[in-house]
């Protein structure tokens, strides 16, 4: 990697070599959508203006809003009572907030339709106790709203949180002052600080929803991506897949549209130098019981619930004889899986990162634009994009292991990329010509000067890039060689037909491997904070 | 004059360690003064707790003959009519000058808040920027705008905290006299806080010293630097070193040479025999060369007019810039030098304690 940062003109051609690569693999899903619409005949197209499909994307727009709009209701009173009020252990709250974010929406469906569904835990619990022998079905929207409300609101929560504790003081201290209360100086002062980062938190989670498959496939709530998935396994003509793919496209991308309307219009970022005084934190007083029942249910509903259910699954399963020995082989898939696809997202992204922030290359606009492809497109047009080429083009690695990986990588990118970008605009060029003329050999700048000023960043993109890539399902399934199955490949057949049994030691697994790169994520952060 | 501000016997303790400890002083209408201290000495927090952003721990803070902290009440910032500038001037960024400035006044129609917003532009000469956004302005224009949007709701009492520390010297410089018109002409009683001597004497009536929570010494600027109540004090206040002496029979005895003497607040005879600590200042002695001497050049820079002469105090390490300029010199870098007494002024001594 050319970690020689002295501005020239133009990158060295390895690098370039490497950046070329990843926009060819980054434009293979697009181009495929467009071959795909230009095959596209009138009869399809009537299919796809019936009311059936319109239907599909307003149900998709409908659970969007609805859990962008729930999740912002609980993180943002949670992240700023969290912050700025007097808590006992506030940090041991922030963690266990966060933790629902390693619990996979496919997962957290299978649980809570366990638990509430019909024939579920509550409903069994209920017919015991008051001979209830019929619950309201909970699947469909408020299912899926349900699970992907509790378990997204972990991402904005972290947002939000990191925000609140990077706001300036003063400027709240400024409009008490100026004789405005807690509560409109909230409104006036702090939410407008604050509305950068809630819109930006809100769009990842409006896009995470759109692009969900897990939670609404278990939940039968029939979305695009479901859509998709059905079409892919049911139509040869892929022409449909295409058009539905290209509409959720499009309004993933109206809403990038909106949100960066938004950004370049406001003026909120910091002004004036000089240390923002610590954050005095205001007592609760007697609301203090009620916020931490609040605080309390809701680690409930989305951390203890959910962990509580699958050791009941798991024990029940062990005791009707479920056997354990396949789980090793699962582990062992999802770790290849995770941890050679954070290498590689992690050195594409810092490739690519190199040239965006050192380079100063009138392409690097469309360079940045085209690296969000992962974050527009959902894992089921990915996946079936690169199906395509793999049969038709590339033959030699249809089936295998590295299509897959190049599918998560696509995923992944847009993420590490964001993270490279601001590890590399940390290190100043001047640091390293000064370190450069103190040492003579250039490997002793980056041992010794580059690599500690990267480390915390460099964790925490790779740690980020497993966790995302543990919970991968619908590229995994798709792409998946034959009879290769991973921890999330394996809870999704099960759950899917109901045995839960099945499923609760692969999730449990899954979930503890997800605590160390989220722990490690959330150490790196509070490194960064204090810097 | 009327009393616009008491503190009595205040006390604000962090956890175990006690920031402001029994501070007691005054402040009446139109006056400007300036607390002068090391960084961590409290000032700041003294601000806070005037201002209502802290909470008191023991004493009473009277502001307007109204008791707005004490022991077991405290009145929120928003109802104390107290106006504060922070040290980063803490400018709405989501609002316009205009907007930041009359974002104070909440209960002026509109004619009202437009004319005062008008008249305030004016004090602080800011009237072309009223469409800009902070981050538009430079330095000295953003502390303009944070001072003008602290004098736009007429507060009773002005808190600057460290308001000079974010320019560079130029800017510096321009505001300070411009800040010190601005304060007389809108008649606001002013408590500035600043860890610089010549922004602490050139805007104030009165100089509050502060080391360790305390109030050391509080008079008029002029008189705290002649007389320097303690060695913290002249260390804050005055360009000086101590030498050891040892008084006899009357005599003041030190490693340059024997002086008359005097202390502050006690008689001579009151002090008795003994080590005391002697104030050096520059402007009592002129250097000489000797070989021998305690002193030691450690650099000469020229200033076109003059030349800024340092020296060390080989025995006490305390260094003394002096102005020198005269043509020739004897000595360079590196020379030792002795102090000779150029006035017949006593020196000032402390007692060890």
């Amino acid at each position: 990697m050319n970690l020689d940062f002295s501005f020239k003109k133009l990158p060295p051609t390895y690098i370039t070599l490497i950046v070329i690569f990843i926009i060819f693999i980054m434009l293979l899903p697009l181009l495929y959508l467009l071959m795909r619409v230009i095959d596209v005949n009138p009869e399809i197209l009537n299919i796809f203006f019936s009311m059936n499909y319109l239907y599909i994307i307003i149900r998709s727009l409908l659970l969007m809003v609805l859990v962008s709009l729930i999740t912002l209701f609980i993180a943002l009173p949670l992240a700023w009572i969290n912050v700025r009020m007097v808590l006992p252990l506030p940090n041991v709250w922030a963690v266990l907030l966060s933790l629902p974010l390693v619990i996979p929406t496919y997962v957290g469906a299978f649980i809570y339709s366990s638990l509430l569904g019909p024939k579920g835990v509550l409903q069994d619990l209920l017919e015991v106790l008051f001979g209830v022998n019929k619950l309201p079905d909970i699947h469909g929207l408020f299912g899926a709203t349900l699970v992907l409300s509790l378990l997204s609101f972990p991402y904005l929560f972290l947002i939000l949180k990191s925000s609140i504790t990077n706001l300036d003081s003063t400027l709240i201290e400024s409009s008490r002052l100026l004789g405005y209360g807690p509560t409109k100086t909230f409104f006036k002062v702090s939410l407008p600080q604050l509305r950068p980062s809630i819109i930006a938190g809100t769009l990842f989670v409006s896009l995470y929803t759109l692009s969900d498959f897990g939670a609404v496939s278990l939940m039968r709530y029939n979305t695009i991506t479901w859509a998709i998935y059905q079409q892919y396994q049911s139509i040869i003509d892929r022409s449909l897949i295409s058009l539905i793919s290209l509409a959720l496209v499009f309004i993933a991308v109206i809403i990038l549209f909106v949100e960066s309307r938004f950004r370049s219009k406001s003026k909120y970022y910091k002004i004036g130098t000089g240390t923002s005084a610590k954050h005095k934190k205001t007592d609760l007083g007697i609301w203090k019981i009620p916020v931490i029942f609040l605080f309390s249910s809701i680690v409930f509903v989305s951390l203890i619930l959910p962990l509580s259910v699958l050791f009941f699954w798991l024990i029940r399963g062990l005791l009707a004889g479920e056997s354990l020995m396949f789980i090793w082989v699962l582990i062992y898939n999802s770790l290849l899986l995770s941890i050679v696809t954070s290498i590689a997202t992690v050195f594409f992204a810092m490739c690519m990162a190199i040239v965006l922030v050192r380079y100063n290359l009138a392409i690097n606009k469309y360079l940045e634009i085209i690296s969000l492809a992962g974050y527009v497109l959902p894992g089921v047009v990915v996946a079936i994009s690169l199906v395509y080429f793999g049969i038709n083009f590339f033959g030699f690695i249809y089936q295998t292991k590295i299509l897959l990986i190049i599918a998560c990588v696509i995923l992944a990118f847009p993420v590490a990329l964001g993270n490279s970008k601001a590890v590399l605009l940390q290190i100043n060029p001047e640091i390293e010509d000064s370190a450069k003329l103190l040492v003579k050999n250039y490997w002793s700048v980056i041992i010794y000067i580059l690599i500690p000023i990267m480390k915390t960043g460099l964790i925490m993109s790779l740690a980020m890039v497993f966790l995302l890539t543990m919970k991968e399902l619908p590229a995994t399934l798709i792409l998946g060689p034959l009879g290769f199955e991973t921890l999330a490949t394996s809870i999704w057949n099960s759950a899917s037909e109901a045995y839960f049994a099945r499923a609760a030691a692969p999730a449990l697994c899954m979930i503890f491997l997800s605590l160390l790169p989220l722990i490690l994520l959330m150490k790196a952060e509070g490194k960064s904070e204090i810097v | 004059m009327s009393l616009v501000l008491n503190c009595k016997k205040i006390s604000k303790y962090f956890g175990k360690y006690q920031v402001i400890k029994n501070l007691d002083f005054q402040l009446f209408s139109g006056q400007i003064l300036s607390i002068l201290g090391t960084s961590g000495c409290g000032k700041t927090t003294l601000l806070r707790l005037i201002s209502g952003l802290e909470e008191l721990d023991k004493g009473e803070i009277v502001i307007n003959s109204k008791t707005m902290s004490s022991s077991g009440f405290h009145s929120p910032p928003d109802k104390r009519n107290i106006g504060m500038v922070f040290q980063n001037y803490s400018l709405f960024p989501h609002m316009n000058v205009f907007n930041n400035i009359a974002f104070g006044l909440k209960n002026f129609n509109k004619k009202d808040k437009e004319n005062r917003v008008k008249e305030v532009l004016e004090i602080t000469r800011l009237e072309e920027f009223v469409n800009r956004y902070p981050q538009e302005l430079s330095g000295g224009q953003q502390q303009r705008v944070a001072l003008a949007r602290t004098l736009a709701p007429k507060p009773t009492i002005m808190l600057l905290d460290e308001p000079f520390s974010n320019l560079d010297a130029f800017t510096r410089t321009a505001m300070l006299a411009d800040l010190q018109k601005i304060i007389r002409d809108s008649k606001i009683s002013t408590i500035l806080v600043t860890h610089d001597r010549e922004e602490a004497f050139a805007t104030s009536d009165y100089l509050a010293v502060m080391v360790n929570g305390g109030i050391v010494q509080f008079d008029k600027p002029d008189v705290v630097v002649r007389s320097p109540i303690n060695i913290d004090v002249a260390t804050l206040v005055l360009n000086c070193g101590f030498l050891e002496g040892i008084i006899n029979n009357g005599v003041l005895n030190t490693t340059i040479g024997n002086f008359s003497f005097k202390t502050l607040g006690l008689n001579n005879t009151e002090i008795g025999d003994g080590k005391v600590d002697v104030l050096i200042k520059p402007e009592d002695f002129n250097l000489a060369y000797d070989p021998n001497g305690n002193f030691k050049v450690i650099s000469i820079e020229f200033r076109g007019m003059y030349s800024m002469v340092q020296v060390q105090s080989i025995n006490h390490g305390f260094l003394l810039k002096f102005i020198y300029n005269q043509k020739e010199q004897l000595w360079n870098i590196g020379s030792n030098v002795n102090l000779i007494k150029s006035n017949t002024d006593p020196l000032i001594v402390y007692r060890r304690i």
